[in-house]
């Protein structure tokens, strides 16, 4: 089916490790990276066939900096493909060639989970705001009443003159515990805390707005270079490694904006 | 003199054979053929429609107005000096055309000259003619007019001779592109924006925020027009015909013969077929200017457009409007309705074609009654109330703009008790439970509270206290309205947000209406892609999937139901 299948390495700053044939101890000997990561990375490599960009492997949950290494330190395998021996008839023989792929509703939903702003999260927010009122306010105090006394005789000493004769006496001694519950039901009606989360809520789904608009576009701006790859590849081979630049960096995108789903359902 | 006269006879039989138009092309043709009028009464410079549909155009003075969607037409850029009074004379004389005007407009009125109905356009400009109008009658300035708008996104470029500006909104807000030369053509290709200026070309790669030079072409290339497709960006200069694939390097198209020849207009197909205006006359290419076909036609077109709803080509010379449907070889006049008057600008418009003249707009419509456009499936966008989607995408901000109802919250808040227990181990035990609430007495509105202690234990009683509540402490004035003080720092918050919700929820419903509309104008065009290439369809359905995916996701799946309902 693929006519032609070419490799190229495109480097990246200092390359050093080709993601998709390093070794475990080659992943091991860059920083922050440690024996348990490298070997994840391996067995995401194998499970996926490549990697396709250091993006998609935020599936794993590596750490930030982990990442940042990775970026400066590592370097991409590119395959160009093009499809030349195969002529379509319809839309949906098009399509089919896809259908590997997650849809874009899915890829919507992986977005909205990276970035925490799905809708059940805020729904979350508003009625936990609203339902902490239920519970009352608790004062707890407690009181210790010490009372002491001094007692003063005085009785003719030897000498005949009054000498005075201390005596301590403990006059009382009262502890008092006070539970003081207190419910504002007020606060379940409206409350500062519950217009907070409501204004936080709205940046939240204006965010998340943006960023599955930001996601619809690049989904579809990479299946229409596909299927321009598909359907009318390029001729000349630096015309082919432009196409599947453009297509890397959308993938990648992808992966950047849903936290490594989109290329590890493949 | 013989010669002169059989040469002239040759010259009009060759003339109007170039315009004859085929019956294939007749039984093709899918417009009203009756162009009327936009009801903005200016010299017209420059026309544009956004990515949304909506409808820009910008006057000879540089003004730039919008079309809303009740027929009037809204300033929104000023690029008058100040001090200038355009607007209040032009909306006086506008108040008083439209009155008369509606008379006009709609009916075909009777000639008892020529015993004939005149079209109702050609009434009305005859009549609008002779009004004496200040603006209308001044002559207009040739400087540089250019509205573009972005097919992907808000953007929108316009440049007079008082410079550039851009909106970044479909034309709601405007600012000035300082680095920028007034340029005579827009064009963008893979995010890279571009503009043809006396002083070069032009590049932003900030969506037109900054702007530099692009040296890799020369200093003294005279852009007259761009056009661009997916794939490729083409210019149409003083010096040949220019290509690109990425903005930034530009390669001279090498067609034999053409080198040096002046390029003004030039158009690209999604198919990548080229159309060029140039000083040898009209010429069509199937390779992207490697090699030119001369088309046989005598009219010098101004500028070029594809015709995506026919499949065909629209342009327009100075007086005229012409479509052909084979690639230049016969062009049709498009005139029922058209006055004679200078045509400035052109573009395509919700499967309607658009003009601007000097004597303000006009618009071709799709005509609605051809039966290719009857429907195809019994499934579509058309049956779906946009209401209902409006409703579910503003949904979630509608239920939040009612929990932050001062009203409600006032009026549910001056009957809620605050409750507190006590226990005191050893010694009492109460139970203490405040009523609280506001009377009007005369001009007077008198917060009151009622206090109810309940004592067990040690003290053995119960005792009730009844009291008036301290009016700084227990409530606040806001206007007319006395409020308690639990909400002293809720309502100002509570106003602020709800205010914002307001904002985005007519966002969102424009959003909506918006993506509405896109989704039906691609459903119509479907059913004329029937026939054509499979990559085209193929982009087609892409466009469609993709408004679709945002309808969807802003209205939480209920436009994937409704249409599943109708099966």
């Amino acid at each position: 089916m693929f006519g032609m299948v070419m490799s190229l390495m495109m480097s990246i700053g200092w390359a050093e490790i080709d993601l998709n044939n390093a070794p475990i101890a080659d992943f091991v000997s860059l920083e922050h990276i440690d024996q348990t990561m490298a070997e994840s990375i391996v067995e995401y490599r194998a499970k996926h066939n490549g990697i396709p960009n250091v993006e998609s492997l935020r599936v794993l949950n590596l750490s930030e900096s982990a990442l940042q290494n990775l970026r400066e330190e590592s370097i991409v395998t590119l395959q160009i493909s093009t499809k030349r021996d195969k002529s379509y008839t319809s839309v949906e023989a098009v399509m089919a060639e896809f259908d590997g792929e997650p849809d874009i509703r899915a890829v919507q939903a992986m977005a909205m989970r990276y970035s925490k702003t799905n809708p059940e999260l805020m729904e979350k927010w508003l009625s936990s705001s609203q339902r902490a009122y239920a519970l009352p306010k608790v004062n707890l105090q407690y009181d210790k009443q010490l009372d002491e006394g001094t007692r003063y005789d005085y009785v003719a000493g030897a000498s005949g003159e009054l000498e005075s004769q201390v005596d301590y006496v403990q006059l009382g001694n009262d502890d008092r515990v006070v539970v003081k519950l207190e419910w504002r039901l007020d606060k379940l009606v409206m409350s500062s805390e519950q217009i907070r989360v409501i204004n936080e809520t709205g940046k939240a789904n204006k965010m998340r707005e943006k960023v599955l608009d930001e996601v619809t576009r690049l989904y579809f701006d990479r299946r229409r270079l596909q299927v321009d790859n598909l359907l009318n590849p390029p001729s000349s081979l630096q015309d082919q490694i432009e196409m599947e630049l453009r297509l890397q960096e959308m993938t990648a995108n992808l992966d950047a904006l849903t936290g490594g789903e989109f290329s590890a359902s493949f | 003199m013989l010669w002169l006269f059989v040469l002239s006879a040759i010259a009009q039989e060759s003339t109007d054979e170039l315009n004859e138009v085929s019956d294939e092309a007749r039984f093709h043709w899918q417009y009203d053929h009756q162009w009327k009028a936009l009801r903005l009464y200016r010299p017209l410079k420059a026309v544009g429609a956004t990515w949304s549909d909506r409808l820009l155009v910008m006057d000879s003075f540089g003004q730039i107005h919008r079309l809303n969607s009740d027929g009037s037409w809204s300033m929104v850029y000023d690029g008058t000096d100040e001090g200038i009074n355009e607007e209040d004379l032009l909306l006086d004389l506008e108040s008083s055309l439209s009155e008369q005007w509606d008379e006009y407009d709609d009916t075909p009125q009777y000639d008892e000259d020529t015993e004939e109905f005149l079209p109702a356009d050609s009434v009305g400009n005859e009549w609008e003619s002779a009004i004496d109008d200040p603006l209308l009658n001044q002559d207009s300035s040739n400087g540089i007019f250019t509205l573009w708008t972005d097919e992907k996104t808000p953007l929108v470029f316009g440049c007079s001779v008082r410079g550039c500006v851009r909106s970044m909104n479909d034309g709601d807000a405007w600012s000035e592109m300082e680095d920028l030369p007034p340029a005579m053509s827009f064009s963008s290709l893979n995010g890279i924006y571009m503009a043809g200026t006396a002083e070069g070309l032009y590049i932003s790669k900030d969506k037109g925020r900054t702007w530099e030079p692009n040296l890799n072409v020369p200093k003294d290339l005279y852009v007259h027009d761009f056009a661009a497709n997916q794939q490729y960006a083409v210019a149409a200069t003083s010096n040949g015909i220019w290509l690109t694939i990425d903005a930034n390097n530009w390669s001279q198209m090498n067609a034999s013969g053409y080198e040096d020849v002046e390029f003004t207009s030039v158009e690209i197909s999604l198919s990548s077929q080229l159309w060029c205006m140039t000083s040898l006359g009209f010429l069509y290419s199937e390779d992207l200017g490697n090699e030119f076909q001369v088309q046989r036609t005598q009219i010098q077109f101004q500028k070029m457009l594809e015709d995506e709803w026919n499949f065909g080509l629209l342009a327009f010379d100075t007086e005229m409007v012409w479509e052909s449907i084979d690639q230049g070889s016969t062009w049709q006049p498009l005139e029922e309705g058209l006055p004679r008057v200078k045509i400035e600008d052109a573009v395509a418009w919700k499967g309607s074609f658009v003009i601007a003249t000097e004597q303000g707009g006009y618009y071709l419509a799709q005509s609605q009654q051809d039966e290719s456009l009857a429907t195809v499936t019994d499934i579509s966008i058309t049956n779906v109330d946009v209401d209902i989607l409006v409703a579910a995408a503003t949904e979630e901000i509608d239920r939040q703009m009612a929990d932050l109802s001062i009203e409600r919250s006032t009026s549910l808040l001056r009957w809620v008790p605050t409750v507190s227990v006590t226990g005191d181990y050893g010694h009492d035990r109460s139970i203490t439970v405040n009523y609280d609430s506001i009377s009007t007495i005369g001009m007077e509105q008198v917060p009151w509270r009622v206090v109810t202690n309940m004592c067990f234990g040690n003290c053995q009683t119960a005792s009730t206290d009844v009291g008036f509540a301290n009016l700084s402490d227990d409530v606040m004035v806001i206007g007319n309205s006395v409020y308690r003080s639990d909400l002293a720092g809720v309502v100002p918050a509570a106003s602020n947000v709800s205010l914002s919700l307001h904002a985005m929820r007519k966002a969102k419903t424009r959003r909506i209406i918006d993506l509405y509309s896109t989704a039906i104008r691609l459903e119509q065009q479907s059913r004329l892609l029937l026939t054509a290439p499979i990559s085209d369809q193929v982009r087609h359905h892409l466009e469609q999937e993709e408004v679709t995916a945002l309808l969807d996701l802003y209205t939480n799946g209920k436009f994937y139901m409704a249409l599943q309902a109708q099966e």
